[in-house]
Protein backbone atom coordinates (compact mmCIF):
# COMPACT_ATOMS: atom_id res chain seq x y z
CA UNK A 1 0.00 0.00 0.00
CA UNK A 2 1.39 3.33 -1.08
CA UNK A 3 -0.36 5.36 1.61
CA UNK A 4 -0.48 4.27 5.23
CA UNK A 5 -2.73 7.04 6.53
CA UNK A 6 -6.38 6.47 7.40
CA UNK A 7 -9.23 8.94 7.43
CA UNK A 8 -12.72 8.64 8.88
CA UNK A 9 -15.79 8.51 6.66
CA UNK A 10 -16.92 11.95 7.78
CA UNK A 11 -13.50 13.43 7.17
CA UNK A 12 -13.85 12.15 3.63
CA UNK A 13 -17.26 13.79 3.32
CA UNK A 14 -15.83 17.08 4.54
CA UNK A 15 -12.90 16.84 2.13
CA UNK A 16 -15.25 16.22 -0.77
CA UNK A 17 -17.50 19.09 0.28
CA UNK A 18 -14.59 21.50 0.55
CA UNK A 19 -13.11 20.13 -2.68
CA UNK A 20 -16.17 21.23 -4.61
CA UNK A 21 -17.94 24.24 -3.08
CA UNK A 22 -15.31 27.02 -2.86
CA UNK A 23 -14.81 27.60 -6.59
CA UNK A 24 -18.44 26.80 -7.24
CA UNK A 25 -19.81 29.65 -5.11
CA UNK A 26 -17.21 31.97 -6.57
CA UNK A 27 -17.84 31.73 -10.30
CA UNK A 28 -20.97 29.59 -10.70
CA UNK A 29 -23.68 32.27 -10.18
CA UNK A 30 -22.25 34.45 -12.94
CA UNK A 31 -21.84 31.65 -15.48
CA UNK A 32 -25.15 29.96 -14.63
CA UNK A 33 -27.01 33.22 -15.02
CA UNK A 34 -26.20 33.47 -18.72
CA UNK A 35 -28.13 30.24 -19.29
CA UNK A 36 -30.80 30.14 -16.64
CA UNK A 37 -31.68 33.83 -15.93
CA UNK A 38 -33.96 34.10 -12.91
CA UNK A 39 -34.11 30.31 -12.54
CA UNK A 40 -30.43 30.02 -11.67
CA UNK A 41 -31.19 29.00 -8.12
CA UNK A 42 -32.95 25.88 -9.43
CA UNK A 43 -29.97 24.76 -11.48
CA UNK A 44 -27.91 23.14 -8.68
CA UNK A 45 -30.77 20.73 -8.04
CA UNK A 46 -30.17 19.01 -11.41
CA UNK A 47 -27.01 17.33 -10.18
CA UNK A 48 -27.32 14.24 -12.38
CA UNK A 49 -23.64 13.82 -13.15
CA UNK A 50 -22.78 14.00 -9.46
CA UNK A 51 -25.21 11.21 -8.62
CA UNK A 52 -23.90 9.05 -11.46
CA UNK A 53 -20.27 9.72 -10.50
CA UNK A 54 -20.86 8.87 -6.84
CA UNK A 55 -22.80 5.76 -7.76
CA UNK A 56 -20.04 4.56 -10.09
CA UNK A 57 -17.33 5.30 -7.52
CA UNK A 58 -19.15 3.43 -4.74
CA UNK A 59 -20.02 0.42 -6.91
CA UNK A 60 -16.51 0.12 -8.33
CA UNK A 61 -15.15 0.24 -4.81
CA UNK A 62 -17.57 -2.50 -3.77
CA UNK A 63 -16.43 -4.70 -6.65
CA UNK A 64 -12.74 -3.98 -6.07
CA UNK A 65 -12.35 -3.11 -2.37
CA UNK A 66 -9.33 -1.04 -1.40
CA UNK A 67 -8.68 0.12 -4.94
CA UNK A 68 -9.36 3.46 -6.55
CA UNK A 69 -10.78 3.92 -10.01
CA UNK A 70 -7.39 3.82 -11.75
CA UNK A 71 -6.31 0.58 -10.06
CA UNK A 72 -9.74 -0.92 -10.67
CA UNK A 73 -9.46 0.13 -14.31
CA UNK A 74 -6.21 -1.78 -14.61
CA UNK A 75 -7.88 -4.86 -13.14
CA UNK A 76 -10.89 -4.53 -15.43
CA UNK A 77 -9.24 -3.67 -18.74
CA UNK A 78 -5.87 -5.30 -18.34
CA UNK A 79 -2.46 -3.76 -17.89
CA UNK A 80 -1.91 -1.66 -20.99
CA UNK A 81 -5.34 0.01 -21.49
CA UNK A 82 -5.48 0.49 -17.73
CA UNK A 83 -2.18 2.36 -17.82
CA UNK A 84 -3.51 4.64 -20.56
CA UNK A 85 -6.57 5.49 -18.48
CA UNK A 86 -4.44 5.96 -15.37
CA UNK A 87 -2.12 8.33 -17.21
CA UNK A 88 -5.07 10.25 -18.62
CA UNK A 89 -6.54 10.57 -15.13
CA UNK A 90 -3.56 12.05 -13.38
CA UNK A 91 -2.78 14.36 -16.29
CA UNK A 92 -6.40 15.49 -16.33
CA UNK A 93 -6.37 16.11 -12.58
CA UNK A 94 -3.17 18.10 -13.08
CA UNK A 95 -4.86 20.15 -15.78
CA UNK A 96 -8.03 20.70 -13.74
CA UNK A 97 -6.01 21.64 -10.68
CA UNK A 98 -4.08 24.06 -12.89
CA UNK A 99 -7.41 25.73 -13.70
CA UNK A 100 -8.35 25.83 -10.01
CA UNK A 101 -5.02 27.35 -8.95
CA UNK A 102 -5.33 29.88 -11.75
CA UNK A 103 -8.87 30.83 -10.69
CA UNK A 104 -7.62 31.28 -7.14
CA UNK A 105 -4.69 33.39 -8.29
CA UNK A 106 -6.75 35.55 -10.64
CA UNK A 107 -9.28 36.17 -7.92
CA UNK A 108 -6.73 37.12 -5.27
CA UNK A 109 -4.84 39.38 -7.66
CA UNK A 110 -7.96 40.84 -9.26
CA UNK A 111 -9.87 41.59 -6.08
CA UNK A 112 -7.30 42.15 -3.36
CA UNK A 113 -3.57 42.08 -4.08
CA UNK A 114 -3.60 44.20 -7.21
CA UNK A 115 0.14 44.89 -7.28
CA UNK A 116 1.42 41.38 -6.61
CA UNK A 117 2.62 39.41 -9.64
CA UNK A 118 0.30 36.49 -10.40
CA UNK A 119 3.13 33.97 -10.29
CA UNK A 120 3.97 34.84 -6.67
CA UNK A 121 0.39 34.19 -5.55
CA UNK A 122 0.22 30.93 -7.52
CA UNK A 123 3.64 29.74 -6.43
CA UNK A 124 3.15 30.38 -2.72
CA UNK A 125 -0.21 28.59 -2.71
CA UNK A 126 1.24 25.58 -4.53
CA UNK A 127 4.22 25.46 -2.17
CA UNK A 128 1.90 25.49 0.85
CA UNK A 129 -0.22 22.73 -0.64
CA UNK A 130 2.87 20.71 -1.54
CA UNK A 131 3.96 20.72 2.10
CA UNK A 132 0.47 19.65 3.22
CA UNK A 133 0.25 16.93 0.58
CA UNK A 134 3.66 15.54 1.55
CA UNK A 135 2.15 14.97 4.99
CA UNK A 136 -0.31 12.52 3.46
CA UNK A 137 -4.04 12.04 3.29
CA UNK A 138 -4.46 12.28 7.07
CA UNK A 139 -3.11 15.82 7.14
CA UNK A 140 -5.38 16.94 4.30
CA UNK A 141 -8.31 15.28 6.09
CA UNK A 142 -7.55 17.14 9.30
CA UNK A 143 -7.34 20.42 7.43
CA UNK A 144 -10.81 19.70 6.11
CA UNK A 145 -11.95 18.97 9.68
CA UNK A 146 -10.45 22.20 10.90
CA UNK A 147 -11.63 24.50 8.12
CA UNK A 148 -15.17 23.27 7.52
CA UNK A 149 -16.70 24.96 10.61
CA UNK A 150 -14.86 28.19 9.82
CA UNK A 151 -15.99 27.99 6.21
CA UNK A 152 -19.58 27.43 7.28
CA UNK A 153 -19.66 30.23 9.86
CA UNK A 154 -18.12 32.72 7.45
CA UNK A 155 -20.61 31.69 4.77
CA UNK A 156 -23.51 32.36 7.17
CA UNK A 157 -21.91 35.66 8.21
CA UNK A 158 -22.19 36.80 4.62
CA UNK A 159 -25.71 35.47 3.98
CA UNK A 160 -27.48 36.48 7.23
CA UNK A 161 -26.78 40.26 7.26
CA UNK A 162 -28.15 40.73 3.74
CA UNK A 163 -31.44 38.92 4.36
CA UNK A 164 -33.38 42.21 4.97
CA UNK A 165 -32.22 43.52 1.57
CA UNK A 166 -33.32 40.53 -0.46
CA UNK A 167 -36.18 41.17 -2.83
CA UNK A 168 -38.31 38.18 -3.72
CA UNK A 169 -39.67 39.75 -6.90
CA UNK A 170 -36.26 39.23 -8.56
CA UNK A 171 -36.90 35.51 -8.77
CA UNK A 172 -40.27 35.88 -10.48
CA UNK A 173 -41.50 34.40 -12.74
CA UNK A 174 -40.36 31.03 -11.46
CA UNK A 175 -39.82 28.74 -14.43
CA UNK A 176 -41.36 31.36 -16.73
CA UNK A 177 -39.96 29.59 -19.79
CA UNK A 178 -40.50 26.09 -18.53
CA UNK A 179 -37.99 23.84 -16.90
CA UNK A 180 -35.40 23.94 -19.71
CA UNK A 181 -33.45 27.11 -18.83
CA UNK A 182 -32.66 25.86 -15.35
CA UNK A 183 -31.42 22.55 -16.77
CA UNK A 184 -29.31 24.40 -19.32
CA UNK A 185 -27.84 26.44 -16.50
CA UNK A 186 -26.93 23.31 -14.65
CA UNK A 187 -24.76 22.22 -17.58
CA UNK A 188 -21.84 24.31 -16.35
CA UNK A 189 -22.44 23.17 -12.79
CA UNK A 190 -21.93 19.57 -13.90
CA UNK A 191 -18.17 20.33 -13.84
CA UNK A 192 -18.38 20.72 -10.07
CA UNK A 193 -20.79 17.87 -9.48
CA UNK A 194 -18.79 15.42 -11.54
CA UNK A 195 -15.80 16.25 -9.34
CA UNK A 196 -17.56 14.02 -6.81
CA UNK A 197 -15.73 11.15 -8.54
CA UNK A 198 -12.73 12.23 -6.43
CA UNK A 199 -14.44 10.11 -3.76
CA UNK A 200 -13.11 7.09 -5.58
CA UNK A 201 -9.52 8.08 -4.80
CA UNK A 202 -10.23 8.65 -1.11
CA UNK A 203 -12.44 5.60 -0.48
CA UNK A 204 -9.58 3.11 0.00
CA UNK A 205 -8.25 5.14 2.96
CA UNK A 206 -11.52 5.29 4.88
CA UNK A 207 -11.33 3.30 8.09
CA UNK A 208 -15.07 2.93 8.79
CA UNK A 209 -16.43 1.75 5.46
CA UNK A 210 -19.99 1.30 6.73
CA UNK A 211 -20.58 5.03 7.13
CA UNK A 212 -19.25 5.90 3.68
CA UNK A 213 -22.59 6.00 1.86
CA UNK A 214 -24.13 8.18 4.57
CA UNK A 215 -21.22 10.58 4.63
CA UNK A 216 -21.00 10.96 0.87
CA UNK A 217 -24.73 11.56 0.52
CA UNK A 218 -24.56 14.24 3.24
CA UNK A 219 -21.66 15.83 1.37
CA UNK A 220 -23.53 15.84 -1.96
CA UNK A 221 -26.69 17.27 -0.40
CA UNK A 222 -24.64 19.92 1.40
CA UNK A 223 -22.98 20.92 -1.87
CA UNK A 224 -26.35 21.25 -3.59
CA UNK A 225 -27.87 23.22 -0.69
CA UNK A 226 -24.90 25.60 -0.47
CA UNK A 227 -25.12 26.28 -4.18
CA UNK A 228 -28.87 26.86 -4.04
CA UNK A 229 -28.46 29.27 -1.12
CA UNK A 230 -25.58 31.18 -2.69
CA UNK A 231 -27.23 31.39 -6.10
CA UNK A 232 -30.57 32.40 -4.59
CA UNK A 233 -29.13 35.12 -2.37
CA UNK A 234 -27.06 36.49 -5.25
CA UNK A 235 -30.12 36.57 -7.46
CA UNK A 236 -32.42 38.13 -4.86
CA UNK A 237 -29.94 40.88 -4.09
CA UNK A 238 -28.59 41.70 -7.54
CA UNK A 239 -31.42 40.63 -9.82
CA UNK A 240 -30.61 41.22 -13.47
CA UNK A 241 -27.12 42.45 -12.61
CA UNK A 242 -25.93 38.97 -11.58
CA UNK A 243 -24.60 38.15 -15.03
CA UNK A 244 -22.62 41.38 -15.20
CA UNK A 245 -20.18 40.56 -12.43
CA UNK A 246 -17.31 38.09 -12.59
CA UNK A 247 -17.65 37.30 -8.89
CA UNK A 248 -21.26 38.04 -7.90
CA UNK A 249 -20.79 36.57 -4.45
CA UNK A 250 -18.01 39.03 -3.71
CA UNK A 251 -20.41 41.89 -4.48
CA UNK A 252 -22.70 40.35 -1.86
CA UNK A 253 -19.97 40.54 0.75
CA UNK A 254 -19.17 44.12 -0.25
CA UNK A 255 -22.83 45.07 0.04
CA UNK A 256 -23.08 44.26 3.75
CA UNK A 257 -23.53 47.38 5.81
CA UNK A 258 -24.71 46.84 9.38
CA UNK A 259 -25.45 50.07 11.24
CA UNK A 260 -22.66 51.84 9.34
CA UNK A 261 -20.29 49.82 11.49
CA UNK A 262 -19.72 46.49 9.80
CA UNK A 263 -18.78 47.44 6.29
CA UNK A 264 -16.49 46.01 3.63
CA UNK A 265 -16.79 42.47 4.82
CA UNK A 266 -15.15 41.14 1.67
CA UNK A 267 -12.26 40.19 3.93
CA UNK A 268 -14.62 37.45 5.19
CA UNK A 269 -15.15 36.27 1.68
CA UNK A 270 -11.42 36.29 1.11
CA UNK A 271 -11.03 34.09 4.19
CA UNK A 272 -13.67 31.65 2.91
CA UNK A 273 -12.03 31.53 -0.44
CA UNK A 274 -8.48 31.03 0.79
CA UNK A 275 -9.43 28.36 3.34
CA UNK A 276 -11.71 26.51 0.96
CA UNK A 277 -9.42 26.94 -2.01
CA UNK A 278 -6.53 25.59 0.01
CA UNK A 279 -8.36 22.35 0.84
CA UNK A 280 -9.65 22.10 -2.70
CA UNK A 281 -6.22 22.46 -4.27
CA UNK A 282 -4.77 20.05 -1.68
CA UNK A 283 -7.32 17.32 -2.45
CA UNK A 284 -6.83 17.61 -6.20
CA UNK A 285 -3.07 17.83 -5.81
CA UNK A 286 -3.12 14.75 -3.60
CA UNK A 287 -5.11 12.81 -6.19
CA UNK A 288 -2.68 13.89 -8.92
CA UNK A 289 0.32 12.80 -6.87
CA UNK A 290 -1.27 9.51 -5.88
CA UNK A 291 -2.37 8.80 -9.44
CA UNK A 292 1.08 9.59 -10.84
CA UNK A 293 2.85 7.47 -8.21
CA UNK A 294 0.56 4.50 -8.86
CA UNK A 295 0.90 4.98 -12.57
CA UNK A 296 4.68 4.68 -12.31
CA UNK A 297 4.46 1.82 -9.79
CA UNK A 298 6.33 3.77 -7.12
CA UNK A 299 6.42 2.47 -3.56
CA UNK A 300 6.17 5.97 -2.12
CA UNK A 301 4.45 9.06 -3.48
CA UNK A 302 6.52 11.64 -1.62
CA UNK A 303 9.41 11.94 -4.09
CA UNK A 304 7.07 13.16 -6.84
CA UNK A 305 5.24 15.80 -4.74
CA UNK A 306 7.57 18.72 -5.44
CA UNK A 307 8.21 18.00 -9.15
CA UNK A 308 4.44 17.72 -9.67
CA UNK A 309 3.94 20.95 -7.73
CA UNK A 310 6.34 22.67 -10.11
CA UNK A 311 4.42 21.22 -13.05
CA UNK A 312 1.16 22.34 -11.44
CA UNK A 313 2.38 25.94 -11.21
CA UNK A 314 3.39 25.79 -14.87
CA UNK A 315 0.04 24.30 -15.87
CA UNK A 316 -1.82 27.02 -14.01
CA UNK A 317 -0.06 29.58 -16.21
CA UNK A 318 -0.32 27.44 -19.31
CA UNK A 319 -4.09 26.78 -19.21
CA UNK A 320 -5.12 30.20 -20.49
CA UNK A 321 -3.53 33.52 -21.41
CA UNK A 322 -6.03 35.54 -19.33
CA UNK A 323 -9.13 35.24 -17.20
CA UNK A 324 -11.63 35.82 -20.03
CA UNK A 325 -10.19 32.91 -21.99
CA UNK A 326 -10.25 30.77 -18.87
CA UNK A 327 -13.94 31.48 -18.19
CA UNK A 328 -14.75 30.83 -21.82
CA UNK A 329 -12.94 27.48 -21.68
CA UNK A 330 -14.72 26.57 -18.44
CA UNK A 331 -18.13 27.25 -19.94
CA UNK A 332 -17.38 25.30 -23.14
CA UNK A 333 -14.82 22.55 -23.64
CA UNK A 334 -13.99 21.86 -19.98
CA UNK A 335 -17.62 20.86 -19.37
CA UNK A 336 -17.37 18.09 -21.94
CA UNK A 337 -13.89 17.06 -20.86
CA UNK A 338 -14.91 16.64 -17.20
CA UNK A 339 -18.09 14.85 -18.19
CA UNK A 340 -16.10 12.36 -20.29
CA UNK A 341 -13.41 11.77 -17.71
CA UNK A 342 -15.49 11.83 -14.54
CA UNK A 343 -18.82 10.40 -15.70
CA UNK A 344 -18.56 8.50 -18.98
CA UNK A 345 -15.28 6.68 -18.28
CA UNK A 346 -16.27 5.51 -14.75
CA UNK A 347 -19.67 4.34 -15.99
CA UNK A 348 -18.08 2.44 -18.88
CA UNK A 349 -15.60 0.86 -16.46
CA UNK A 350 -18.44 -0.14 -14.19
CA UNK A 351 -20.40 -1.70 -17.07
CA UNK A 352 -17.32 -3.60 -18.24
CA UNK A 353 -16.76 -4.84 -14.70
CA UNK A 354 -20.36 -6.04 -14.47
CA UNK A 355 -20.21 -7.81 -17.80
CA UNK A 356 -16.92 -9.43 -16.85
CA UNK A 357 -18.38 -10.64 -13.57
CA UNK A 358 -21.38 -12.15 -15.35
CA UNK A 359 -19.08 -13.96 -17.78
CA UNK A 360 -17.06 -15.36 -14.90
CA UNK A 361 -20.18 -16.51 -13.12
CA UNK A 362 -21.38 -18.52 -16.10
CA UNK B 1 17.37 32.02 -13.73
CA UNK B 2 14.43 31.93 -11.38
CA UNK B 3 13.44 28.56 -12.79
CA UNK B 4 16.92 27.17 -12.20
CA UNK B 5 16.89 28.51 -8.63
CA UNK B 6 13.51 26.91 -7.88
CA UNK B 7 14.63 23.59 -9.35
CA UNK B 8 17.91 23.60 -7.40
CA UNK B 9 16.13 24.39 -4.13
CA UNK B 10 13.63 21.63 -4.87
CA UNK B 11 16.34 19.06 -5.54
CA UNK B 12 18.35 20.10 -2.47
CA UNK B 13 15.30 19.86 -0.21
CA UNK B 14 14.36 16.45 -1.52
CA UNK B 15 17.89 15.03 -1.71
CA UNK B 16 18.18 13.49 1.79
CA UNK B 17 14.92 11.61 1.17
CA UNK B 18 15.81 10.62 -2.37
CA UNK B 19 19.07 8.99 -1.35
CA UNK B 20 17.25 6.44 0.78
CA UNK B 21 14.74 5.63 -1.96
CA UNK B 22 14.98 2.90 -4.55
CA UNK B 23 16.15 3.42 -8.10
CA UNK B 24 12.65 3.62 -9.54
CA UNK B 25 11.69 6.55 -7.31
CA UNK B 26 14.91 8.37 -8.22
CA UNK B 27 14.19 7.96 -11.93
CA UNK B 28 10.63 9.21 -11.49
CA UNK B 29 11.81 12.26 -9.57
CA UNK B 30 14.48 13.05 -12.15
CA UNK B 31 12.11 12.58 -15.09
CA UNK B 32 9.39 14.80 -13.66
CA UNK B 33 11.87 17.49 -12.65
CA UNK B 34 13.38 17.43 -16.12
CA UNK B 35 9.91 17.65 -17.69
CA UNK B 36 9.08 20.61 -15.47
CA UNK B 37 12.33 22.34 -16.36
CA UNK B 38 11.81 21.88 -20.09
CA UNK B 39 8.22 23.09 -19.91
CA UNK B 40 9.23 26.12 -17.84
CA UNK B 41 11.92 27.14 -20.32
CA UNK B 42 9.52 26.64 -23.22
CA UNK B 43 6.86 28.75 -21.51
CA UNK B 44 9.35 31.54 -20.91
CA UNK B 45 10.58 31.65 -24.51
CA UNK B 46 7.35 30.73 -26.35
CA UNK B 47 4.60 32.17 -24.13
CA UNK B 48 1.76 31.59 -26.61
CA UNK B 49 2.54 27.93 -27.19
CA UNK B 50 -0.70 25.97 -27.65
CA UNK B 51 -1.67 24.56 -24.27
CA UNK B 52 -3.88 21.77 -22.95
CA UNK B 53 -6.94 24.01 -23.27
CA UNK B 54 -6.42 24.23 -27.04
CA UNK B 55 -6.12 20.45 -27.10
CA UNK B 56 -9.45 20.13 -25.27
CA UNK B 57 -11.03 22.70 -27.59
CA UNK B 58 -9.89 20.74 -30.63
CA UNK B 59 -11.07 17.47 -29.11
CA UNK B 60 -14.59 18.67 -28.31
CA UNK B 61 -15.05 21.11 -31.20
CA UNK B 62 -18.32 19.67 -32.59
CA UNK B 63 -19.96 19.59 -29.17
CA UNK B 64 -18.74 23.08 -28.29
CA UNK B 65 -20.05 24.46 -31.58
CA UNK B 66 -23.42 22.87 -30.90
CA UNK B 67 -23.53 24.40 -27.43
CA UNK B 68 -22.54 27.85 -28.66
CA UNK B 69 -25.09 27.81 -31.45
CA UNK B 70 -27.74 26.84 -28.96
CA UNK B 71 -26.75 29.58 -26.49
CA UNK B 72 -26.72 32.30 -29.14
CA UNK B 73 -30.16 31.18 -30.32
CA UNK B 74 -31.47 31.45 -26.79
CA UNK B 75 -30.03 34.84 -25.99
CA UNK B 76 -30.70 36.32 -29.44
Amino acid sequence: MIEKGKISAFQMGKMIYLAITPTAILTAPGITYTFARQDLWLSPIWAFSGLIAVFAALRLHRLYPGQNIVQAGERILGRFPGKIIGGAYWLFYLYLNGIIVREYGEFVVGAFLANTPLIVVLGSMVLLCAIAVRGGVEIVGRFADLFLPAFFILFLLIIVPIIPDLRVEHMLPIMGEGILPSIAGSLVLQIWFSELITTSFLLPFVSDQKKVVKSISYASIAVILTLVVSNLSTLLLLGDLTGGYTYPFLILARYINLAEFFTHLEALFMAIWVLGGFVKICVFYYVTVLGAAQWMNLSDYRPVVFPLGFLLTLFSIWVAPDYQNLTHAISTSVIFATLTMFVVVPVLLLCTAWVKKRMHAQ
Amino acid sequence: MGIAAVLVVMILCEWPNIKTQKKREKTAFAALTLLGGILAVLLVFVPDMPGPTQFMDALYKPLVNMLEKWTSERSG
